[in-house]
């Protein structure tokens, strides 16, 4: 008999319904376990339903769909990055708009976020702004002389004065609200942008200045953070030069003086052309075109020539030395020249207008630029430092750019191997925002348009690869990823139209496969009790799924028991199974659809389901990982672990590639076209040629590798990352 | 006893606290909880729909603008309240900014319905339970919860299901609604009632 007393059978039902405190529950626990009588009590309870327990019921009928609700809670989310900590908005009135929030301040001036009261449009309102008497007159003079530069310009790629006046708040210009991010946001210190990117980002600005020049205007302090990468959709971005403070007209007479002394000097170090720093009043068009050519490097280097020096010494290293050399390999000779020579110490020896700049660097960007990706990385992009609010933005003041001078990236970008780039055509492209978890699935579509992964089974996304983004998620797969051995898994129907996809169901957390519609709703179909390790294929004529089952339970986040691989008629649902050995990892149907493959750990079967009969042939030394058939007949297979591909001829194996890699993770074969590719946790991306066993295309990433895929021809290659990042390869024929 | 580690997941801090500290996280957990409210009170307010979603969403700007600022003892008043009087404020600055946009609606009431404190309240424990389903949906106590206390089986035959004695089960789930109650309280504390 128990010491303590007994419970009574209202305490009982209250610990039952989770109503009492930690000590009181233990209490009744300890006394459970010794009072037979109480045990008997507490187990004849009626299931106890208080308002908090009725709370995890769902019932009743849903509530009608919301139209937009969707949009609005995306939208939402996206806030955290799209907008800056700034004051509440309220009925605050600046310069006779609403006030929604203050962008930016700094030693120059205050930028404030508005809105119009009557074309409800947001706009920027800009005022010059100092604490401090010793630079106010500077800080002024500043501010006029952009009033003038700007009020002469009309570009796509310079940002647009809407008006400037006086109130009793004194001068205030109005200039277009742009929705984006300065470019020395866009990248990481010391890893710079792809080429294509840094290249169109440059070209854009080149064009604004284009125009400036042709208005005889020079705008004296070009960098990244004086170019600002707009939004004008989702997809697509412009590049728009800022802050034209420094701004002077080639010619005039008026001296800089009220300038010279505020922080940034006449310029920033960091960009600055030597004969600015001589002497700023003469300069030109060209000193621009040095700044320009600055801005290149660093969005290629990630980070400025000289940094890491104090300003005296980045202005006398930009008079005399020359720059390091970029330590990427990806940088074609013609553009490091091209970069060379905008950066010449003689402004006689660079290009003479903007213009020649942009018609220059055209052949090294991409005719397709998508821009408004990069804007998407920033989701991604942690900032470097949590101190938002001090951050100097918008153009209102000057100043370089803040970045480490250990450059570890460039180091490992240079000792990574990068044989056989010659069929690449450009750096992989890093699609806009990521997974949920890590991926271990992924598949393109057989048009190499879009491709479809899972990730932890916390989501289903389908990518657009055409415009290097995610097209849509669906989210009611949760986490098969706490069993630790169990990936998700996704299969996509030859035709395109139809994915399965593996995961445990939202509710009830039983593992299954679901069918989805890929264009539209999720198909009322699943099939339970599947493991959903590696095996989901679909039959070449769409009809049939094969998958494994399990018959057994759950024992210590395992699955115990037997595994029988069912290939299922859909329609009328009609199985055929045949029992396997546990560690099935891979199936695929031969192009007839009459034989399904799949690797039984190292052996490789090969069933004639319709009509029973199997066959199995030995060959690797370690699990097969990967299947498929090429259309004359041959099987091709793949083991991570014994690292071969082989090639399979009435039963024989021959082994093609001997050593396709170390660490390997992930596996993605294209019969048709013959390549296999490759991934490791050491972040390596590796895709093989068959036919010749050359290597085609290796690529290195700090991140491991969790899943890969292959489009039909090859020419694509999708890597998942474990940072979630999802990378394109696009390799040529 | 399963489930007491917490190492791992986020389910014991307070939403509020880490959308001050403009966690995106914890914001877009937010946004999901109160997001068919605001939506409803729009519909409600006799908004029309095309017009609700562009209301909603500078909804959802000034929220995230002011929350930071918001303090529940301080205004004296509910999360909800709060949210209530922002999205009334901006449905009555969205008729008056435009002047085609129609008459103001006529039922707009000053105070949300006390009764959807409750409506919050359930909303939050499903999406807490939503997300330990996420985290501990292969733990085998778990599921007994799960299975008994959502899905509404009975001891014994999640006892039978899942292969453990009727009186685990039971355990279990007292164990686990006494965390769910916790964490409720822990995570949604200021945001509640």
């Amino acid at each position: 008999m128990a010491d303590t007393p007994h419970p009574g059978n209202s305490r009982l039902a209250a610990y039952l319904a989770g109503d009492l405190r930690v000590a009181e529950l233990e209490q009744i626990e300890d006394h459970l376990s010794s009072c037979v009588n109480c045990r008997a009590d507490f187990l004849g309870l009626n299931e106890p339903l208080d308002s908090f327990l009725s709370c995890l019921r769902i019932e009743g009928a849903a509530e009608p769909p919301m139209p937009g609700l969707q949009r609005v809670l995306e939208a939402a989310a996206r806030l955290p990055v799209r907008t800056t900590p700034g004051q509440v908005g309220s009925l605050l009135m600046i310069a006779g708009r609403e006030l929604v929030h203050e962008i930016g301040r700094g030693g120059l001036g205050v930028v404030y976020l508005v809105r119009h009261p009557r074309l409800g449009a947001l706009q920027a309102v800009k005022r010059p702004l100092s604490e401090d008497q010793q630079i106010e007159k500077q800080v002024w003079a500043r501010f006029q002389r952009e009033v003038r530069a700007i009020g002469q310009l009309e570009h796509d790629h310079i940002v647009r004065a809407l008006d400037a006046n006086n109130d009793e708040d004194g001068p205030y210009l109005v200039l277009e609200y742009l929705d984006g991010m300065p470019l020395n946001k866009l990248f990481k210190p010391d890893k710079g942008l792809s080429v294509a990117d840094a290249c169109e980002l440059v070209r854009q600005a080149a064009l604004g200045l284009q125009h400036a020049h042709e208005k005889g205007l020079v705008h004296r302090d070009i960098k990244p953070g004086n170019l600002m990468l707009a939004r004008r959709n989702t997809l697509d971005a412009r590049v728009v030069i800022i802050d034209w403070g420094l701004a002077r007209l080639t010619g005039d007479p008026t001296p800089d003086d009220n300038l010279t002394s505020i922080g940034t000097a006449m310029g920033t170090p960091d960009y600055m052309a030597p004969e600015q720093a001589r002497d700023a009043r003469s300069v030109d068009i060209r000193a621009d075109i040095y700044a320009l050519g600055v801005t290149l490097y660093a969005l290629l280097a990630g980070k400025p020539p000289f940094a890491g020096m104090n300003n005296m010494e980045k202005m006398v290293a930009h008079q005399s030395r020359t720059f390091p050399p970029l330590s990427r390999l990806d940088v074609a000779p013609a553009l490091l020249a091209l970069i060379d020579q905008l950066t010449q110490k003689d402004p006689a020896l660079r290009p003479s207008t903007p213009g020649q700049v942009a018609k220059a660097l055209a052949p090294f960007c991409l005719e397709r630029a998508c821009l408004g990706a990069l804007l998407g990385d920033l989701v991604a992009v942690p900032e470097p430092t949590t101190r938002r609010r001090f951050l100097k933005f918008a153009g209102v003041v000057a100043g370089g750019v803040v970045l480490s001078g250990v450059s570890i990236g460039a180091i490992r970008t240079l000792l990574s191997p990068g044989k056989s780039t010659s069929t690449v055509m450009t750096g992989p492209k890093r699609l806009t925002e990521q997974h949920q978890g890590h991926c271990s699935s992924i598949q393109i579509t057989p048009d190499g348009r879009r491709a479809v992964s899972e990730s932890g089974g916390r989501d289903v996304v389908v990518w657009d690869l055409v415009n290097y983004c995610r097209e849509r998620t669906w989210d009611e797969w949760v986490a098969p990823a706490v069993f630790p051995d169990v990936s998700g898994i996704i299969a996509l129907s030859p035709d395109g139209s139809r994915l399965a996809a593996g995961g445990l169901t939202a509710l009830k957390a039983i593992p299954a496969i679901k069918l989805w519609n890929l264009d539209g709703k999720p198909l009322n179909d699943h099939f339970a009790n599947v493991e959903y390790g590696r095996g989901l294929a679909f039959s070449p004529d769409n009809s049939c799924l094969a998958m494994v089952e399990v018959f057994g339970r759950l024992e210590f986040l395992r699955l115990i028991g037997s595994s029988k691989v069912v290939v299922y008629d859909l329609k009328p649902r009609r199985p055929y199974s045949l029992p396997v050995n546990t560690a099935l990892s891979c199936l695929m149907f031969s192009p007839d659809g009459a034989t399904l493959a799949m690797g039984d750990g190292p052996v490789l079967k090969l069933w004639e389901w319709r009509t029973g009969g199997s066959r199995s042939w030995v060959g690797h030394n370690e699990t097969i990982d990967a299947v498929a058939f090429t259309p004359d007949g041959r099987v091709f297979t793949t083991s991570l672990t014994d690292r071969t591909a082989r090639i399979w001829k009435d039963g024989k194996p021959q082994t093609v590639i001997s050593d396709l890699g170390t660490n390997l993770e992930a596996v993605a074969i294209a019969p048709i076209a013959e390549r296999v590719v490759v991934g490791s946790r050491g972040g390596e991306v590796i895709v093989w040629n068959l036919k010749n066993c050359k290597e085609v295309y290796r690529h290195k990433d700090e991140s491991a590798v969790t899943a890969v895929a292959l489009s039909s021809d090859g020419r694509k290659v999708l890597s998942c990352h474990i940072d979630r990042r999802v990378w394109l390869h696009e390799l040529s024929g | 006893m399963a489930g007491t580690d917490s190492a791992s997941d986020d389910t014991n801090s307070s939403l509020l606290s880490r959308v001050r500290i403009r966690e995106e996280n914890a914001w877009i957990e937010l946004v999901n909880w109160i997001g068919p409210f605001v939506m409803r009170w729009c519909i409600r307010a006799g908004v029309d729909p095309s017009q609700a979603e562009d209301i909603a969403q500078e909804i959802f700007v000034r929220i995230w603008n002011s929350m930071p600022n918001f303090r529940r003892n301080e205004i004296g008043q509910s999360f909800r309240g709060w949210v209530y009087t922002i999205t009334r404020n901006c449905i009555v600055d969205y008729y008056r900014s435009r002047d085609s946009a129609g008459p103001l609606p006529d039922q707009l009431p000053d105070r949300s319905d006390p009764s959807e404190a409750d409506d919050l309240r359930r909303e939050a424990i499903q999406l807490l339970v939503r997300k330990c389903v996420s985290i501990h949906g292969a733990d085998v106590g778990f599921r007994a919860f799960h299975r008994t206390a959502v899905d509404g089986l009975t001891s014994k035959q999640a006892a039978d299901e899942l292969g453990l004695s009727h009186e685990a089960v039971r355990k279990h789930k007292a164990r686990w609604s006494r965390r769910l109650r916790d964490l409720l309280e822990e995570r949604f504390c200021e945001l509640l009632g």
